[in-house]
């Protein structure tokens, strides 16, 4: 690694921390300016006790004060402050217990998309132009315009209602397959396309040409040559496939009812539970920063060739 | 003319004279010139698919626009209610080409029922009531509608006859009402009934319908759990979700060619900041912002907006606007960036400048061309990001706002009765998918006809 590689891998850095800092002061500020505050809606509260609840979670104080008191306890300690709807919980402990399915789910889904993408895209990119490739076109091209929750709701439709083969609820391990399918189909069908349309670049190349006309034999020339280099472009999708996995998840787990971070932050939404939403929107997004941060630094690490500004 | 020597060294002088007509004529091309335009859509007509996923668009996009105006029935009319506000259940669930109970009887021409109630005047026998009744009806169904006896039916008083107020006026020719044929369904024409009422009062009641059929104007889709016709629920969804899908676009298009060209012209410090802003939010997972924005968004513009034209659009809708000028511009500003300092630099545009050509000329001929069809097709492709992210945020109820439709709102309202009633959810998942395919599909072959550079 040179110097060059380092300074990039620093602005790089330099720009996810900042970014993260964007999250964190964009998510305050933009949950404080909610006129009326998180107890104005609870009608049966008296002003004395509406005050004590806010002086017992710190909304009395200015609000820049608030906001310090907010990212050092974030920053130093990693603490994100009581939920304001269920009570005696920590927020970072709600987002634990979540995080365990929504985390198995994404993995599964994430892993799963990566595993048959690569081969079907592979295998679309040998046999171009053949009835085999055309058919994995036409329905990754289906696939990738089709929405998360519609491609959830149809699943669930006909293996859950219809064929009653799967349950329709994520809550048992059996029901998480649904799931996991929903969120999967889509990068699935991304990595098909980037793996096919690379993997055709690749072939291209003189350098299989060489192996070719040197007799190497064809599944050498795909596991030995082509395979490594087309894999190059589905690195830096390493990201975006965990921001549509966090995504996606927000309606899945409302769809199967799993009982994930996803579901759980839809209903803080809905419950105005502030710093549940504060907490859950910044974990997350700090997630996908990094993974967008470590995609990126491998890609230009993989690959020399690649230009660093 | 001096004459030549085959060996001399002499140029010819009148190789140097101006063309002639004829000449000109002659240098003249025989194929009519093609414009950047003309080509591009030629290639564009030569593509299937793109041209099926246009007329596709075209289709319902016109479908949404039109076919609201002559449809009989509205978006939020629920169509058990009647002017008193009482619910007929008969209509909510209704499943694809089938009907309320009052929609039926009109198509049995049971519609127009004439039904009349006689009380039995002081002095009268109950008996006699009924002989004067049946003698009324006899004529009726002979032919004889004079007013004097009978008064068309259509009006909506439910079993009126049983009230009481009917004491305060003795004479017979009074006791003729208008009553629906609600809950007489088991009524039969010729039915001549003598019923006690609570306070004493004998009433004669007999029923008569004319036979004539109606037509209903048949619900393609069914109807929703509120009796609300479907499908023109679903034409209004896709109403929001192209508009949305349409001014989205606008908005990132105009923040992005204001900014992006702002910071490729002025280059130096104002790029640079320009630049880090556009990395930020560029790296920003957009759509945990828009949930962010748009579920906050609901609670404060919802005062704001309250008895404006917008109200009705919702503040979600203005919300999901703002948030799409706020972070969906990026890409586009980063573009356009990119366009203008690549134009600027390009062999043709030193060589148009070599020749002597114009600014005018070289903006007009070089830049606004190779820029504009970039433009386009990304504008194109952001509208079906934007429908995607509109019904989402619908899905999750930070939408439009009920009852307004859209098609992620419908999706999402019939995971409730998924195993009843699939129909509910499959019309609204294969408007979508049609929707956001055929833009795609309709994007990429305008990028392929346009930009065959951007052709990887």
């Amino acid at each position: 690694m040179n110097s060059k590689t380092m300074l990039y891998i620093a602005k790089r850095l330099l720009l996810a921390v900042l970014t993260i800092w964007v999250v964190i002061t964009v998510t305050f500020f933009v949950m404080h300016s909610v006129p009326g505050g998180p107890f104005q809606k609870e009608k049966s509260m008296t002003a004395e006790a509406q005050a004590r609840l806010e002086q017992k979670y710190g909304l009395d104080k200015p609000l820049m004060e608030q906001y310090g008191t907010y990212l050092k306890d974030i920053v130093l300690e990693f603490d994100f402050g009581p939920s304001l709807k269920q009570q005696g919980r920590e927020v970072l402990g709600i987002i634990g217990d979540g995080m365990k399915t929504s985390a198995k789910l994404g993995l599964i889904a994430a892993f799963s998309a990566l595993a048959v993408g690569i081969v079907l895209g592979s295998v679309a990119a040998l046999r171009r132009n053949k009835l085999i490739d055309r058919i994995i076109m036409v329905i990754t091209t289906a696939f990738v315009s089709m929405p998360s929750f519609i491609m959830g709701s149809i699943l669930l439709l006909v293996f859950a209602v219809t064929l009653q083969w799967l349950p329709a609820n994520g809550e048992t391990a059996l029901g998480l397959i649904l799931p996991i399918v929903t969120l999967a189909l889509y990068p699935t069908a991304y990595i098909t396309r980037l793996t096919r349309s690379s993997m055709l670049d690749v072939l291209g190349q003189d350098y299989i040409r060489t192996a070719k006309a040197k007799g190497v034999s064809g599944p050498k020339i795909i596991f030995g040559h082509a395979l490594k280099n087309s894999l190059i472009p589905v690195i830096t999708y390493f990201g975006p496939m965990l921001a549509y996995i966090v995504t996606g998840s927000l309606v899945v787990e409302q769809i199967f009812a799993v009982p994930g971070i996803g579901r759980a932050f839809v209903s803080s939404i809905t419950n105005r539970d502030y710093p549940m939403v504060m907490g859950t929107t910044i974990i997350l997004a700090t997630l996908v920063v990094v993974m967008n941060f470590v995609g990126d630094i491998l890609y230009k690490v993989v690959d020399p060739r690649i230009n660093l500004e | 003319m001096i004459k030549k020597n085959p060996l001399s060294m002499h140029v010819r002088m009148d190789s140097f004279d101006p063309a002639s007509a004829q000449d000109k004529a002659y240098m003249v091309q025989m194929r009519p010139s093609s414009t950047f335009f003309k080509d591009g859509l030629k290639r564009l007509w030569k593509n299937k698919v793109a041209v099926v996923s246009f007329f596709i668009i075209v289709i319902l996009t016109l479908t949404c626009i039109f076919l609201p105006m002559f449809w009989p029935y509205g978006y939020d009319q629920m169509l058990g209610q009647d002017k008193f506000g009482r619910m007929d259940a008969s209509y909510n669930n209704l499943s694809p080409f089938s009907y309320g109970a009052t929609e039926r009887e009109k198509m049995l021409g049971k519609a127009n029922i004439y039904e009349v109630a006689l009380i039995t005047e002081e002095g009268e026998n109950p008996a006699e009531t009924k002989a004067k009744a049946e003698q009324i009806l006899s004529s009726f169904l002979a032919g004889d509608k004079s007013e004097a006896s009978f008064k068309k039916l259509g009006g909506q008083q439910k079993n009126a006859v049983k009230t009481s107020s009917y004491k305060d006026s003795p004479s017979v020719s009074d006791w003729v009402w208008e009553v629906s044929a609600f809950g007489n369904a088991k009524r039969v024409a010729g039915d001549v009934e003598l019923i006690e009422t609570a306070d004493g009062f004998n009433v004669v009641y007999f029923v008569g319908y004319t036979g004539e059929t109606e037509s209903v104007f048949p619900h393609f889709f069914g109807t929703d759990s509120h009796g609300r016709d479907y499908l023109i629920r679903v034409v209004y969804g896709m109403r929001v979700s192209l508009a949305v899908g349409l001014f989205a676009s606008i908005i990132v298009l105009i923040i992005g060619l204001l900014v992006g060209s702002i910071s490729g012209y002025c280059g130096g410090m104002v790029d640079m900041i320009i630049m880090r802003i556009v990395d930020i939010i560029y790296s920003l997972p957009d759509m945990l912002m828009v949930i962010l924005l748009a579920s906050v968004m609901k609670e404060t513009m919802g005062e704001i907006l309250e008895g404006t034209v917008l109200e009705k659009i919702g503040s979600n809708i203005i919300s999901l606007f703002i948030v799409f000028g706020l972070l969906y511009w990026v890409s586009m500003a980063r573009l356009i960036r990119g366009q203008i300092l690549s134009l600027r630099e390009q062999e043709y545009v030193l060589s148009a400048q070599a020749s002597g050509a114009k600014s005018g000329w070289i903006i007009r001929k070089h830049l606004v061309p190779n820029c504009i069809s970039v433009i386009i097709i990304s504008t194109a492709l952001q509208i079906p990001s934007a429908i995607f992210t509109e019904s989402y945020l619908s899905f999750l109820g930070l939408g439009v706002n009920a009852p307004m439709p859209s098609l992620g709102s419908l999706a999402s309202d019939a995971l409730n009765g998924l195993y009843t009633y699939p129909s509910r959810l499959v019309i609204p998942a294969i408007v979508i998918s049609l929707i956001v395919l055929s833009l795609n599909l309709f994007g990429d072959g305008l990028r392929d006809a346009f930009d065959p550079k951007l052709n990887g």
